[in-house]
């Protein structure tokens, strides 16, 4: 349904676009994943025909953007970063003015927006001016607007943003309703965001595709670090070096569980398929020196991972240079209120022999349920997850980690 | 174009500033009309025994020029600001379309601002037996001459997000436009005494025009400096070269080189002379007047639509090559 096929973007001598391709099926939805500044809104400029492709083609149910701009549009439902919305009109107008922008007229435009209102949640605001909703309320009103001819394709930049929990929830809900008959590209820098609800990730770096396939898909790939956490009733030092000596894991750490307890975080290499090896050899090792297991939880191996890799990986012609911190100095335009931020960096993948850094890592990379997700902070987008929107993405992402702060 | 044509309506009579440019426009034209009257001759209404709307069509290109700025400034430069251009741009409606739709929503409320000033010519009709016909040609005039204002300031609307900026550009053309009639006298007189400064004057005012509006627009602040100094030197060196002949060239050396500077000033001459005339024709005064004295001939009415449809067009085309920026 969309096909893009090597684009490259030029703003001026800036290169924002490097040669992307990639492709999503009718059903699909495709989770456009990277830092800002990756090249996520630029594509999505060129899908819509907001702006031209500088090389390359993309095509939109089979019509070239470039050579059948109006029918490109007809089948798109777009919402910009900024929900394009006039402050002076009501709900009920402004998605009036948007149906009849796109032709619906009569019965028809009446259905559409009951239909869209209820799917949007919008009805307790039907008739409130625009300037006086929450900015949940203008995001919802911005998807109802993209929504509202019932397009076959759906681009969606960054549509959750700025929401609350509940109304994320509520978005990728949506989402889901919609996919059946729809393609939906939907761009994000938050990782669960991406894998709650996306089917496939292409991600991006500095204008590049770096990543395509499903989550499954690239986790198979990682060869990361990983944690697995055990606790064994009774045990004692001899375990912890018999673990030790295990093929796939690297350190072991012996800490004080409850009473009669002991707990063993043990930091395994090998990624997915490594940590599953070591969670079956402790599971012998535990029984044949005649504790009893109590508990084995080996860390999944999270988007932030895989993400990270690739991002170190990936060239990055894009960013500009930057200086490098010398050893122990610390940054000084990161504030200690944004060091959630940098977390993400303190993944096992970055630094594995660095503890403090795998104790970070192993709170991020908790098995990732609905309400772990959205702790309250999540609002705030300001969370250790929430990828390179604080305060500055260049320090936090691209330059090599501080050496020592291991003060998280 | 309707939904855009409805939508922008809205967004005039929606806000109180719709309302606020009709009402100041009304009370502003009023208000010139009857303190400004006495001054076209003939002392007072009183003195002279007639009422007339003479400076009210008078004082309208002025008016005009300062108001429908104003009024157009938000066309594009509203949505420019917000992620609504966005929206207009992927719309499955060609540009030109939702151009025409804004363009028509301005022209709508251009009309709504005269009708509101029809109050005056009724009040002036209570003082005797009043002549329709002219009153009649005079609104067309004001709303032709208000449409092409409408045109200028949906173009530059459209090159910029900041809508005072809009404004100040829109002022700036539409009363050169208004002055293009004043400048013409001195331009031939000009012309008749010193012609390469008047020849260089021509050239340099839209080249001035041109390197404000590039460095305005912000797109290529160099070039349009760079425009505006040639535009400066140029006329520099036209004056210092004018100056030059008159105390040394012609003095000095053989007849030959004073000959052929004659010959050059007299082609100088002929060239402002032709671009004095065809300045004449450009002249929207004169077309505005004769429409105004009744005079609606294809001529007027064509050159009016000329400036419509050049500067709508214009428009869509500064907008649809953003797309490739």
């Amino acid at each position: 349904m969309i096909e893009v096929k090597g684009i490259t973007k030029f703003y001026g001598h800036f290169k924002a676009l490097d040669g992307v391709s990639f492709h999503v099926d009718k059903g699909e939805v495709l989770g456009f994943l990277g830092p800002n500044g990756a090249g996520k809104s630029t594509t999505m400029k060129i899908l819509t025909t907001y702006i031209s492709a500088s090389e390359g083609t993309a095509s939109v149910g089979g019509h070239d953007v470039h050579a059948f701009p109006q029918q490109v549009r007809r089948r798109i439902g777009y919402l910009p970063e900024t929900p394009p919305l006039y402050g002076d009109m009501t709900v009920e107008d402004y998605l009036k003015f948007a149906g009849r922008a796109r032709g619906l007229q009569g019965a028809e435009l009446k259905r559409r927006l009951e239909s869209v209102v209820t799917d949007c949640g919008l009805r307790p605001k039907f008739k409130a001016r625009v300037v006086e909703l929450s900015k949940g309320f203008k995001q919802r009103t911005g998807l109802a607007q993209a929504l509202i001819h019932d397009p076959d394709v759906l681009i969606l930049d960054e549509p959750t943003s700025g929401l609350d929990p509940r109304q994320i929830i509520e978005i990728r809900k949506l989402i889901e309703r919609l996919r059946e008959n729809k393609c939906i590209i939907f761009s994000t820098h938050i990782l669960q965001e991406a894998t709650a609800v996306a089917s496939r990730l292409v991600i991006v770096n500095g204008g590049r595709k770096v990543a395509d396939g499903t989550v499954e898909q690239l986790a198979a790939q990682s060869s990361d670090t990983l944690t697995v956490r055990v606790l064994v009733k009774g045990g004692d030092d001899a375990l912890s070096e018999s673990l030790s000596r295990l093929d796939t894991v690297k350190s072991v750490e012996k800490q004080q569980g409850p009473s009669g307890y002991t707990r063993y975080l043990l930091t395994v290499s090998g990624g997915q398929r490594g940590s599953r090896e070591a969670c079956e050899a402790v599971a012998l090792q535990v029984q044949s020196r005649g504790f009893l297991l109590a508990e084995l939880a080996p860390e999944k191996l999270t988007l932030e991972h895989i993400f990270l890799n690739l991002l170190q990986k990936a060239p990055m012609p894009a960013m500009p240079a930057k200086p490098t911190w010398k050893a122990d100095e610390k940054p000084v335009s990161i504030s200690s209120t944004d060091k959630s931020a940098l977390l993400p960096l303190r993944a096992p993948s970055a630094v594995p022999d660095d503890p403090n850094a795998t104790a970070a890592a192993t709170r991020l990379t908790q098995p990732a349920t609905e309400t772990d997700l959205y702790h309250p902070a999540d609002a705030n987008s300001d969370t250790a997850t929430d990828m390179g929107e604080k305060p500055d993405p260049d320090k936090t992402l691209f330059s090599p980690r501080p050496p020592d702060r291991g003060d998280a | 174009m309707l939904p855009i044509y409805r939508r922008e309506m809205k967004g005039y009579f929606e806000s109180l500033m719709g309302i606020g440019i009709i009402g100041a426009f009304v009370v502003v034209m009023m208000m010139l009309s009857v303190m400004l009257d006495p001054l076209g001759g003939g002392g007072d209404w009183f003195a002279r025994g007639e009422l007339s709307m003479r400076t009210f069509f008078g004082v309208f290109p002025w008016v005009a020029a300062v108001v429908v700025p104003a009024v157009s400034m938000r066309l594009w430069a509203d949505d420019r600001r917000q992620a609504t251009f966005e929206m207009l741009m992927t719309l499955p409606i060609p540009t030109w379309k939702v151009a025409l739709g804004k363009y028509l929503a301005g022209v709508t409320f251009l009309a709504a601002m005269l009708a509101g000033t029809v109050a005056y010519p009724l009040m002036l009709s209570q003082f005797g037996q009043p002549d329709w016909a002219p009153v009649l040609g005079g609104y067309i005039a004001c709303f032709l001459l208000g449409s092409a204002f409408v045109a200028i300031g949906l173009f530059v609307s459209g090159l910029t997000e900041n809508q005072a900026l809009a404004f100040f550009l829109g002022m700036l053309i539409c009363l050169g436009i208004v002055g293009m009639g004043e400048m013409r006298g001195l331009l031939g007189e000009l012309a008749r005494t010193n012609p390469e400064s008047a020849l260089m004057l021509l050239i340099s005012i839209p080249l001035v025009t041109i390197g404000f509006l590039a460095a305005a627009v912000g797109r290529d602040k160099a070039f349009g400096v760079a425009i505006g100094a040639l535009a400066v030197i140029g006329n520099m060196i036209a004056y210092a070269w004018s100056g030059a002949q008159d105390t040394g060239v012609k003095a000095t050396n053989s007849e030959d080189i004073a000959a052929t500077v004659e010959t050059a000033t007299r082609g100088t001459t002929q060239a402002g002379e032709i671009v004095v005339s065809a300045l004449a024709q450009i002249a929207v005064l004169d077309h505005f007047s004769e429409i105004q004295r009744g005079v609606v001939n294809t001529n007027g009415l064509v050159f009016f639509a000329g400036l419509v449809v050049f500067f709508v067009l214009l428009n869509v085309w500064s907008l649809e090559s953003r797309r490739y920026s």
